[in-house]
């Protein structure tokens, strides 16, 4: 039966990609003026479509519901060009002898997409306190006096964090 | 199993909260102690600790200045008006200038000067601390991909503060460039045409026109030219006390100190040669040269023979009847 069900989705996929693809395709080109990403931002949505469990007779708003997904993942496509583009940026100022090897250029992108999902997963103000407490190297008074908290909630925010980091990361 | 998964649950919960307490420096002695008890209480406050080192070993290979530039927000610009505050002011021998209206703080060019006896201290745009010793100069120029100080003459003392947006920070001399590797460190200009660096924190890297570069670590100084550097040596512990408005003079020769003075000093300062070898010690201060020379011939056996203020001259005493 669940494969009947599978089955089904797929189908019902099958056939709002027939129908949307094209207007899917054109809203994302307007978008992101870009028409490789814009095809393959389409083709995204339909894949995460397939995958979702959600059964088709409860997408009420067949377009509405793909524009919701392709806003989703563009805003995810932007977001990783703007860390690999840090990133770049960040390695066009390291001199050359202090240049870390393939090897860990790919460790450090990698992390830094990691860590950047894991932190947007955190409220604002728990994300802030702790980059600044981790990467700014901020004391916790410091911390509390920039984001108007006190020494307890810092405290609290870089528990959560730390928590989160560990079920996300390790 | 669900039992488990909360004993584990909590461990992890505690575990974070020990690794943010134990980062406080002002944890007080006993917390160490009591994160020892709860660690050998139970296996899985053990399991919990291990996932909290793992996952703090996996963020320090981040660069600082990258992840606090892509991760977080602009977060610095608190810390950089906070530091602005503690400026004692720009002094007349400041010019700053923008480029035009609207340039962003990253495009920053000044120049700054101090004459003789003079000292200043400046906040830069990205909230480093720029000090000058007495006739320096020295040109900032902060772009999008450096900053990069220019020295001309003098001496200069820096605390670097990371940057937003992970520009490298480099202070370059006729002879070479000195690189911060997070730091508070001192350059200076010899007369003879050297580069003298010293490193208070962290670590510089000397990279020197048309040699191989060299590592200075905390406490260690050296001198460079274009195309060599000496090797490191122990830095003078007091090598920054002008910056507190002192020199502190621990057995030295009377003819190093008087020459350091006499930097401090509008006019000619000298000693004569048999009482250039003498050896002194004491903190005399820069700010009023005039009391620095009256300590000196109060505690050794030496007098100052002048012709107006601006010629001055150390001697031995002459034995007084």
């Amino acid at each position: 039966m669940a494969f009947l069900a599978c089955l089904c989705h797929a189908f019902s996929v099958h056939s709002l990609y027939q129908d949307h693809h094209p207007w899917l395709q054109s809203l994302l080109r307007k978008r992101l003026s870009n028409r490789e990403d814009a095809a393959d931002l389409a083709q995204d949505t339909f894949v995460r479509l397939l995958r979702s469990p959600m059964p088709q007779e409860q997408i009420r708003e067949p377009r509405r519901y793909l524009a919701t997904i392709a806003k989703g993942l563009a805003a995810d496509l932007f977001r990783r060009r703007s860390l690999e583009q840090s990133y770049l940026d960040y390695l066009a100022t390291v001199p050359p002898e202090f240049a870390p090897s393939t090897e860990e250029q790919a460790i450090i992108q990698q992390t830094l997409l990691d860590v950047d999902r894991m932190l947007q997963e955190l409220p604002p103000k728990v994300r802030e306190a702790f980059v600044l407490a981790q990467f700014e190297e901020l004391s916790y008074p410091e911390i509390a006096e920039h984001l108007g908290i006190s020494l307890r909630t810092v405290s609290n925010y870089l528990t959560r964090a730390m928590e989160h980091c560990c079920l996300v990361l390790a | 199993m669900r039992p488990v998964d909360d004993i584990e649950r909590l461990a992890l919960h505690e575990a974070a909260a020990w690794h943010v307490r134990l980062r406080d420096p002002s944890a007080p002695d006993n917390a160490r102690q009591a994160w020892q008890q709860w660690h050998a209480a139970d296996p899985a406050h053990q399991r919990a600790w291990q996932r909290v080192q793992s996952v703090s070993a996996q963020l320090a290979t981040l660069p600082p200045s990258l992840a606090s530039q892509a991760l977080g927000k602009p977060a610095s610009r608190t810390r950089r008006t906070v530091m602005r505050s503690l400026v004692i002011g720009l002094g007349a021998g400041t010019t700053a200038w923008m480029g035009w209206q609207g340039l962003p703080w990253q495009q920053w060019q000044a120049t700054h000067r101090t004459g003789t006896g003079e000292r200043l201290d400046i906040s830069l745009p990205d909230g480093s601390l720029l000090a000058l010793d007495t006739s320096s100069s020295v040109d900032v120029d902060f772009n999008d991909r450096e900053r990069l100080l220019r020295l001309h003459s003098g001496r200069i003392l820096i605390s670097t503060h990371s940057d937003s947006q992970g520009r490298p920070f480099s202070v370059q001399t006729p002879q070479g460039r000195v690189l911060a590797l997070g730091t508070r460190f001192m350059v200076r200009l010899d007369d003879s045409g050297q580069s003298h660096v010293q490193v208070e924190e962290k670590a510089v890297r000397v990279l020197p026109a048309a040699a191989d570069p060299q590592e200075l670590r905390a406490g260690e100084q050296t001198w460079f030219t274009a195309d060599a550097t000496r090797s490191a040596t122990r830095a003078d512990p007091f090598g920054t006390s002008w910056h507190e408005g002192g020199v502190v003079a621990v057995d030295i020769a009377l003819g190093e100190l008087i020459a350091e003075l006499s930097r401090y000093r509008k006019g000619y300062l000298g000693c004569s040669p048999e009482v250039a070898q003498l050896k002194v010690s004491g903190a005399f201060p820069i700010d009023d040269t005039d009391r620095a020379l009256a300590a000196l011939i109060s505690r050794f056996p030496l007098q100052l023979r002048s012709h107006t203020r601006y010629w001055v001259r150390v001697e031995a005493r002459n034995p007084q009847p």
